[in-house]
């Protein structure tokens, strides 16, 4: 008979059934054996439990990231799979959606196999493969979108940018469709492409400008094609208040679209772009105050699915440059989950919607709700969060190879303190203390 | 009053007007000592500068090493290719080489907005931006404003047009900065494709047709077309161009019978500016390169610490 972990006195929130109550969760086998709230009367220990104290903790399904790139195969000097899902699980996530964007790239079953090998030494989060929509990424063919189904991927995507001919994109929703995987499309219209969002700021420091406009007319494309296929369509990464309103207007329709927005998004805008940090260069633009709060109230409001890290681990070899010449992207695996808290701390974000955008929204999305929850039987794959506790994400603390957020070197509020996959502990925020920079408030 | 100090130069957003005209006048007493016969001040001397210029450039080369010439500078020019520079790597590490060599000021060009900051970060030398992408370009502003000084004795209330490509100009947007800070009426005209989004936040009125910019104008600065946008997607031909944005001596009229022409140059005859304004009376075309030696003066004596000045 296998140990019982006894998970006491935590604040239990469970989106998907709408619990906000304190209570006790017990796992046994790698699942949930008990979920007593106060009030139920006490779980009965036993001599040989394990007993971990959340008191003044959240307990929450396990976070899943829906955007992450890995760098492995082909990019390992900047993550890989082993430190990326390390980094995931002490942020918080239990499941990582990677993107195909490898080296070779991630599209036909001997690649998802050999991450998902590396996956399971890494003892730390799960990863869910993304593959490739496209052969090679290269726009040209559909990759082979069933084999990377059986193979166990969870979704196709073409990456960094929308599959670039509205007949490409037909075909690799319909044909995605037959396997039930969504299409995540980072939809913004390539032509009128930029590193800054077109409005003030590039105005002011005369940078190369993206309009929101050419977000709203890729997602308005992938719209129109999601309503003409009735395939699945998780619209990722929107920045703009423009394409929420039409996403909006898409659910209302019924048409089978989902969407996220990054963390990142949520909390910088454009004028983080003022001192020409690379690490505040990203895709899609950071954009301007108006969009950000749009994004806030939408992800408030439900209309967002799910919010992601879009972690892109970058060595400083390719940041330190020009702003126009360095890399793409911010990591946030480790960052995302205090991003979101902060939203919370500042009263726009209710724990319980939190908890959801990180967890069962993503889930939600990728057609796995059942995967995990405070519900007996569910596996045990739970995050426990002290929305309070302060850290400086540095050198002594994060998880990733990777350094490059304006956000490194702040203090951050809020981080897991417990995260479990399948019952077994993959982070423990004592580690973290170990690097002594752990301090509670 | 307090002693102007600047640690870096680069740009003119955020200098307040005291700083600003501190710096406008410390280059009105520089040019009368390019008035004199021995023009070499000892000022510098000691000093090591670099002029490092990965953008081609040969005016701003030329007055800034006239500059440290005259302030008794020990400088070093060099130009390093954009090809054997395509990567900013190389940028870092060439400027760690130079911080090897210690310089004190360093002088650059480069075609990467921001540039300059980041040089900031790598180098403990002062940094002058002598242009940096789409950006800024400070001096060139300063020299302007000086050179407007001279004419009208004044900057506040005066109305200047500034036409041509704003988008990419690095001068439209320093003059723009620098000219609102002192208090002149900033309007900018020039075809709708090269006009950037929010420049009324930035203080500017903006036209899209050349002649309610010039109309009562004091001052008239046009800005040099780049030829090779032309023919893509920003302005179907040089000629189409000149017919809508050329300063021709008849929409000259519409500016005030005392106003200005200035051109940060090289000038394009018969693109931007009709051949007769070019050379005509109201040009100060060529004052404003003599002031940008008196200007680049000031600024390296100012980076390089100021103090009394040694007469």
């Amino acid at each position: 008979m296998s140990t019982r972990r006894i998970l006491k006195g935590a604040r239990l929130l469970d989106p998907a059934r709408g619990l906000d109550r304190v209570g006790t969760v017990v796992v046994e086998d790698g699942r949930v054996a008990v979920v007593a709230t106060e009030g139920e009367g006490p779980v009965g220990e036993q001599p040989g439990d394990q007993v971990e104290d959340l008191r003044g903790a959240w307990l929450a399904p396990g976070l899943v990231d829906l955007r992450a790139s890995l760098r492995e195969p082909g990019f390992e000097y900047k993550e890989d799979v082993v430190s990326g899902l390390r980094a995931a699980a002490s942020g918080g996530f239990t499941a990582v959606c990677a993107t195909p964007d490898t080296d070779p790239v991630t599209d036909n079953a001997a690649v998802v196999a050999q991450v998902l090998e590396r996956a399971r030494a890494a003892g730390a989060a799960r990863l869910w493969p993304m593959g490739a929509a496209t052969a090679n990424l290269a726009d040209e063919t559909l990759a082979a979108i069933g084999e990377l189904a059986e193979a166990g991927c969870v979704a196709v995507t073409q990456g960094e940018r929308p599959v670039k001919s509205a007949r490409l994109m037909r075909r690799v929703l319909e044909y995605s469709a037959m396997f039930d995987l969504p299409v995540a499309s980072s939809a913004v219209e390539p032509t009128l492409g930029g590193i800054c969002d077109e409005g003030p700021w590039s105005t002011r420091l005369g940078l190369p400008a993206s309009p929101a406009a050419a977000e709203v007319m890729a997602v308005a494309r992938d719209l129109a094609l999601a309503e003409l296929t009735g395939a699945r369509l998780h619209l990722t990464r929107i920045s703009t208040a423009g394409a929420l309103a039409l996403v909006a207007r898409a659910k209302e329709r019924g048409v089978p679209v989902t969407c996220d927005v990054t963390a990142h998004h949520l909390t910088l805008t454009a004028s983080a772009l003022q001192t020409f940090d690379p690490n505040a260069k990203v895709w899609p633009p950071l954009r301007s105050e108006a969009d950000r709060d749009a994004l806030r109230q939408a992800v408030a409001s439900g209309l967002v699915d799910a919010v992601v890290s879009d972690h892109q681990p970058h060595h400083e070899r390719d940041k330190a440059f020009e702003l126009d010449l360095a890399a793409t992207g911010i990591m946030g695996l480790e960052l995302a989950l205090p991003l979101v808290l902060r939203l919370v701390a500042d009263g726009a974000l209710t724990p319980l919607r939190a908890v959801e955008v990180l967890s069962t929204g993503p889930r939600r999305v990728l057609g796995r709700a059942g995967d995990a929850g405070l519900t007996v039987g569910a596996p045990a794959d739970l995050t426990a969060i002290d929305p309070r506790a302060t850290w400086i994400p540095d050198g002594g603390t994060l998880r990733s190879r990777a350094r490059n957020s304006p956000f490194v070197g702040q203090v951050a509020r809020g981080r897991a303190v417990l995260t479990m996959v399948g019952g077994q502990v993959v982070w423990r925020s004592e580690d973290a203390a170990e690097g002594g920079r752990e301090e509670r408030t | 009053m307090t002693p102007l100090t600047l640690r870096h130069l680069l740009g003119i957003e955020g200098l307040g007007p005291e700083t600003l005209t501190g710096i406008l006048d410390l280059a009105d007493h520089f040019k009368r000592i390019g008035e004199r016969r021995m023009k070499k001040v000892p000022a510098l001397r000691g000093v090591m500068v670099v002029n490092f210029f990965v953008e081609s450039s040969t005016r701003t080369r030329l007055s800034f090493e006239v500059a440290e010439k005259r302030l008794s500078a020990d400088t070093l020019s060099f130009s390093a290719s954009t090809s054997s520079l395509t990567k900013g790597e190389t940028l870092i590490d060439t400027v760690r080489n130079l911080q090897a060599m210690a310089p004190d000021i360093l002088v650059i060009r480069h075609s990467s907005p921001g540039s300059a900051h980041l040089l900031t970060q790598h180098i403990d030398a002062s940094i002058v931006n002598a242009g940096d992408g789409w950006h800024e370009h400070p001096t060139q502003a300063l020299l302007d404003m000086m050179t407007i000084r001279e004419h009208k004795q004044r900057l506040a209330g005066l109305k200047v047009a500034i036409i041509g490509d704003i988008t990419h100009s690095r001068v439209a947007r320093s003059n723009l900065f620098g000219l609102t800070t002192l208090g002149a009426d900033v309007h900018v005209a020039g075809p709708a494709t090269m006009l950037p989004p929010a420049l009324a936040e930035l203080g500017a009125t903006v036209h899209r047709r050349a002649e309610p910019a010039l109309e009562g104008a004091d001052v008239v600065m046009m800005l040099r077309i780049q030829k090779e946008r032309m023919g893509r997607d920003l302005f179907p031909s040089d000629r189409e161009y000149f017919r809508f944005f050329g300063l021709t001596p008849e929409r000259l009229r519409l500016a005030k019978d005392d106003a200005i022409v200035m051109h940060p140059g090289p000038i394009n005859r018969g693109v931007e500016i009709a051949p007769e304004v070019a050379d005509g009376d109201k040009n100060v075309i060529l004052e404003q390169v003599t002031n940008g030696v008196a200007v680049r003066m000031a600024v390296l004596y100012l980076v390089a610490g100021g103090g009394k000045l040694t007469e």
